[in-house]
């Protein structure tokens, strides 16, 4: 923190930082023990007029007075710098960083504890889900700076928000902590627990896909990708030889196209909850319901070339879409991180909401956390047609969270945890490797830095 | 090196010296006192060797269970051999405790166990005995403690570090048992230092300042054990004073003032007699006082004209069991702190005295003296006849062979002279050189009277032997003599700006009545007469002290503050060193606020309004004014301030949306209306998802489904257009948001 120029205005701050004081000062339990002593010690001096007893009471009185200046000393020009990944998934190990500068000329900072804490801006799952990091910086040598690593696992998700950080000394003697609070605000948002989705999935998904293809046949080359040209392999369509190649080179050669053999993908969400009296089990299936949507926009958006839609109920129904992108996976993910039960929603309303050719086309997954009559609510949506519903039948999956539809669908695990760090949850390096794999991720850590 | 064993090391180190502190003073009367803090040292370094190391090797709970009960039996012991030994025995057990405790695993309540023996110990020292030397100990005691507690505190944290789920720094949790690596530096040693300093220091003032009751002040020993000083007393054996002619030990402190306090430099330090008891009468070599009381006479501290240079002794008596007092002669004024044991004069022979009820540690006295060496003692007596007989009194045996070598002297000399005659046998025995001074008091023939084995076979012994001889030689020829018991000289501190007295200043010499004064008071005239050959005096006090003498200036000075205002510190001088100035300086500066006070009213004050239109109205008014223009600017800035720093929480920190305020309100209306800009969609994007579900929502809200569009269009210009937005469509924009306001908020509307 910059002096001000003027004495005028130093002693101005003086006195704002004395009407606000951000700085604590408590005893410890070891201070309270000693001070109790201490008083003992002053009455036998006081009463028996024994100047040594008196001495030995004054110089024990030293080091609590002391403590107040010498606790100020060490906390003075200290420069605290916090380091949060952009996003983590939960359940994954958080890393986060902390530096302090000592921009003392010599004296090093010892033993110094910095409390952090980080709690939900909505209390959107039940439980603690607040996190106290807690960093223990042993010695910082003047003009030197010391580096901590926080690890912990990353709480349930939502979005959650550092407010300041706490440095305490109890330098010198250990009687009284002095606590200094350093404002430095941070949002980290903690992206629903991503599985891995089981063989049954991949079953549904591949029944839908042969469906859509008796219904609709291949798609012609005009909406395919020409990628290249390759050697024949039997089984190739004749139509795919490209001639004038095959007769240059005296072998059959074939044009290979990015074919987009996967439907486009649209998974709608409906986080219903009662208004009231809401069970653990529903309020865990809402979350497992989440968990799967977000296992599926991960899985999906990892593959370029689909286009992907995550809508969602409530009292206004959401719609993302666009192609599958890391881009949109952090659109999709940040949504369902934040996303909230709600008592009145109505898949109908979502409905509406989704385009057409979403509707027309795409393959369509409705998680729900209660039992959903899909020719009910088409009947209340105004957009729908009898025609287009028939046709969307044959595209929908209902899954139904509350009856344990996903457990077979999804699975969670250490391993999968663990590789789903390396996607990347991490300040600092980990940051890099998120982007690695990530690729087309923008988003930024935080590194905030506060002075004392 | 390695951070626990410098920890460890100190440690014990500070409980060696608690046990120091408890048996140094101790070890003068039993000399096994000294091997509680050598046991406590080898324990020590057994236990830093093995079970601070291994705690394997330490002791199984139960066998030390055993053994700190079976501490209590040489305890008991202790104490059924002298029921005196209480409190000692007490400590002792202390002592054996710890030394049980040493050899157990320690955790930090250990730790603080530990620390708690050793500050009982050293209480009990202090309770016991507050000498200097304890003081010293004790000194070093809390300067370790205080080195203890910073590492103390340091290893608690560390312990805290590893039991918490707390991070640590990469390379730490490689080599746990060296948390604070680099840690023993020089800047750690100075800012250690520095508080350490600052904690004694405050210590210090906080013991200053601590509360005295006055009561205690004469009756409190402090655990100072008082003195006796051989050669004071009310009778004395010829040669008793040489005892202490040897001991090097303080018997007052003095600083020399003049009349109105101003310091005065110790001149002539050496020839200053600070007269103390009167020996009037000699028989068999031994020299008693009049044991009929006295008048007592007491005055104040003179002030009066007439007297010549007044030299103020500021006096300090360390603890003694003696009631005489001492100071340069002739007194012409003497003054106490406290007033009921103020210095009293006896009128029949001179000598200054105290309360014998008087029974505090240390007693603190002024003295005024006169510089004129012929100034009558102020309140003495001339002698009665009784008493002027008691003067003249000399065995007759004794008188018969004094007086020959008396008139041998002084023949040459007028018999009215009196003067004359005593200066000539001073002279006979200080320059004569057929006598020398010795500390050798060996009597040559046990049947003859001392002094005349001095005058006619022995020719040498110390000042006592010289002045008993002259005080004998001057009564033969019926001059009225007395000895005087007394210090000469002393040792000057400049650190402290006081004279030390040793006992090995001791000394005697002769006073000798010459007359009376002519005035009305009929005053008797006394000269003080020296026969002690000065040169030879000061050799052999020169020799006393040996190779400690070289840290007087440093040694003196410590115990002076120790004595003085540590273990002596008393109401009285909390008040004269603290409370008197801090007083003074209130006094003072209320002087000063009421002087600027009646400044500025006379500056203010304009008996018309005439005299107000004048240069000083002027300069009034403008002063004034610029008073008033600064108090205004300060009193905004700091109402500027403080709104800044209290709206600093809430304000929005994106500064392309904070002058927005149209857009923030659709913003904050559509969130809780459940619709969120996400970061990924633009705000036309949000304006035209947001149409669409207010038209979709058949609630009422088609009316209002333009709004978004309206606002974030308007929201387009101003922001990234940089137009400036008109009166009427500023008004109408706030019109759609209040109509949408109203739709979707129709209560709060």
């Amino acid at each position: 923190m910059p002096d001000g120029r003027s004495p005028i205005r130093r002693l101005g701050r003086r006195l704002a930082m004395n009407l606000w004081p951000n700085q604590r000062l408590r005893w410890t339990r070891e201070g309270l023990f000693y001070f109790v002593f201490w008083l003992g010690l002053l009455v036998a001096g006081l009463v028996q007029q024994i100047n040594l007893i008196l001495l030995v009471a004054g110089l024990a009185a030293g080091p609590m007075v002391g403590s107040i200046f010498a606790s100020a000393a060490m906390l003075r020009k200290l420069r605290i710098s916090r380091r949060i990944p952009a996003y983590a998934f939960s359940g994954d190990p958080l890393s986060l960083d902390y530096a302090i500068d000592n921009d003392r000329r010599w004296s090093a900072g010892l033993a110094l504890i910095l409390d952090d804490e980080m709690s939900p801006v909505d209390r959107l799952v039940s439980g603690p889900s607040s996190l106290q990091p807690k960093a223990f910086f042993p010695r910082i040598a003047g003009q030197a700076r010391s580096r901590v690593r926080w690890t912990g696992v990353a709480p349930k998700r939502g979005k959650y928000r550092f407010r300041s950080i706490e440095l305490a000394t109890r330098s010198p003697f250990g009687l009284l902590e002095r606590r200094v609070s350093i404002a430095d605000e941070a949002m980290l948002t903690i992206y629903p627990e991503v599985g891995q989705l089981s063989r049954r999935w991949q079953q549904i998904h591949r029944e839908a896909s042969e469906t859509r293809r008796g219904s609709r046949h291949e798609l012609s080359t005009q909406q395919q990708e020409y990628h290249g040209l390759r050697d024949y392999r039997p089984g190739d369509s004749p139509r795919l030889i490209h001639w004038r190649t095959s007769a240059r080179l005296g072998q059959p050669m074939v044009k290979e196209f990015e074919q987009q053999h996967e439907q486009d993908l649209a998974i709608l969400i409906d986080p219903w909850l009662p208004r009231t009296k809401v069970l653990p089990e529903q309020r865990e299936a809402m979350e497992q319901a989440i968990k799967f949507a977000a296992t599926v926009c991960f899985e999906t958006c990892r593959h370029p070339g689909r286009r992907m839609l995550l809508g969602w109920t409530g009292p206004t129904p959401g719609v993302r879409q666009g192609p599958a992108s890391v881009k949109l996976l952090h659109e999709l993910l940040e949504q369902l991180a934040t996303l909230r039960p709600s008592s009145e929603a109505s898949l109908a309303g979502l409905l509406d909401a989704v385009p057409s050719p979403t509707l027309r086309e795409s393959f369509l997954i409705v998680v729900s956390t209660r039992p959903i009559n899909l020719m009910e609510e088409a009947e209340k949506s105004a957009r729908l047609s009898s025609a287009s519903l028939r046709g969307l039948l044959g595209r929908v999956s209902l899954l139904d969270a509350s009856k344990g539809d996903l457990a077979n669908l999804i699975q969670f695990g250490k391993a999968i945890g663990a590789g789903r760090f390396a996607r990347g949850s991490g300040p600092g390096d980990e940051t890099v490797q998120a982007s690695a794999s990530l690729a087309g991720s923008t988003a930024p850590s935080n590194d905030r830095r506060a002075s004392l | 090196m390695n951070f626990q064993t410098i920890y460890r090391a100190s440690f014990y180190l500070m409980l060696t010296f608690a046990t120091l502190v408890l048996s140094v003073d101790a070890s003068d009367d039993n000399p096994f006192a000294m091997l509680y803090p050598l046991a406590v040292a080898l324990a020590s370094v057994a236990a830093f060797s093995t079970v601070d190391r291994n705690p394997r090797l330490a002791l199984h709970r139960d066998v030390a269970s055993w053994l700190a009960l079976g501490t209590m039996v040489p305890a008991v012991v202790e104490w059924s051999y002298d029921e005196n030994l209480l409190l000692l025995s007490a400590a002792h057990w202390l002592v054996y405790l710890m030394l049980v405790k040493m050899f157990l695993p320690k955790t930090v309540e250990d730790d603080w166990f530990l620390f708690l023996l050793g500050l009982v110990q050293v209480l009990v020292g202090g309770v016991m005995s507050q000498s200097d030397k304890v003081g010293l100990v004790l000194f070093i005691w809390a300067l370790l403690a205080l080195w203890v507690l910073t590492l103390f505190a340091l290893h608690r944290e560390a312990l805290r570090m590893r039991i918490a789920p707390m991070a640590s720094p990469s390379g730490m949790a490689a080599d746990r048992s060296e948390p604070y690596r680099g840690l023993l530096d020089w800047p750690f040693a100075f800012s250690t230092a520095r508080v350490a300093a600052t904690t004694l220091g405050l210590g210090g003032l906080i013991f200053l300042a601590t509360p005295r009751n006055t009561s205690m002040n004469s009756s409190q020993n402090n655990g100072l054990t008082a003195k006796h000083l051989t050669g004071f007393d009310d009778e004395i054996k010829l040669g008793d004073l040489g005892e202490i002619l040897e001991n090097d030990s303080p018997v007052m402190s003095i600083e020399l003032v003049d009349a109105q306090n101003h310091k005065l430099p110790p001149n002539d330090l050496v020839e200053r007699r600070w007269r103390g008891v009167t020996m009037d009468w000699y028989e068999d070599g031994r020299w008693s006082r009049s044991r009929s009381k006295p008048t007592e006479y007491s005055f104040g501290l003179s002030g009066a004209s007439g007297k010549g240079r007044i030299i103020r002794q500021l006096i300090k008596m360390e603890p003694t069991t003696n009631t005489t007092l001492f100071g340069l002669r002739p007194f012409v004024g003497y003054d106490a702190p406290d007033k009921r044991f103020a210095p009293q004069l006896n009128d029949a022979d001179g000598s200054l005295f105290r309360k014998p009820s008087y029974r505090a540690a240390t007693f603190d006295y002024s003295i005024d003296s006169s510089e004129l060496p012929d100034f009558p003692q102020t309140g003495e007596q001339y002698p009665s006849g009784s008493y002027l007989r008691r003067l003249l009194s000399l065995p007759d045996g004794l008188k018969k062979k004094l007086r020959p070598i008396a008139l041998a002297q002084v023949g040459n000399v007028d018999a009215g002279d009196v003067r004359g005659r005593v200066a000539a046998l001073e002279r006979y025995l200080r320059d004569s050189g057929q006598f020398r001074y010795s500390l050798q008091m060996d009597r040559t023939d046990p049947d003859l009277d001392p002094v005349e084995d001095f005058l006619v076979i022995r020719k040498a012994g110390h000042c006592e032997y010289f002045a008993s001889a002259l005080a004998l030689l001057l009564r033969s020829i019926d001059i009225p003599a007395r000895m005087i018991n007394g210090f000469k000289g002393g040792d000057e501190n400049a650190i402290a700006g006081i004279t030390t007295v040793r006992q090995k200043h001791a000394h005697s010499w002769v006073e000798a009545l010459v007359g009376r004064t002519n005035d009305l008071e009929l005053q008797p005239l006394w000269i003080t007469v020296d026969p002690t050959p000065a040169d030879q005096r000061n050799e052999s006090v020169a020799r006393v002290g040996g190779m400690a003498s070289n840290f007087y200036q440093i040694t003196d000075f410590i115990r002076y503050v120790w004595i003085f205002y540590v273990v002596g510190f008393n109401s009285e001088r909390q008040d004269r060193f603290l409370y008197a100035p801090i007083r003074g300086l209130i006094r003072e500066a209320q002087r000063g606020f009421a002087i600027m006070g009646e400044t500025i009213r006379k500056l203010l004050h304009f008996p018309s309004v005439e005299s107000f239109f004048s240069l000083r109205g002027f300069l009034v008014s403008f002063g004034a004014l610029l008073l008033a223009v600064a108090l205004a600017r300060l009193g905004t800035w700091l109402y500027k301030r403080l709104v800044r720093r209290y709206a600093k929480g809430r304000a929005n920190d994106s500064p392309g949306m904070a002058g927005i305020l149209f857009y923030r309100r659709l913003l904050r209306l559509l969130g809780e209306y459940g619709l969120e800009r996400p970061p990924a969609e633009t705000p036309q994007e949000f304006a035209t998802r947001a149409a669409v579900f207010l038209s979709g929502h058949g609630s009422g809200t088609e009316a209002v489904a333009d709004v978004p569009s309206v606002v974030v269009d308007a929201f387009y210009r101003i922001r990234f257009g940089e137009h400036t937005i008109r009166e009427d469509d500023f008004d109408r924009v706030t019109a759609r948001l209040d109509a949408l306001e109203a739709h979707l908020h129709p209560q709060k509307a």
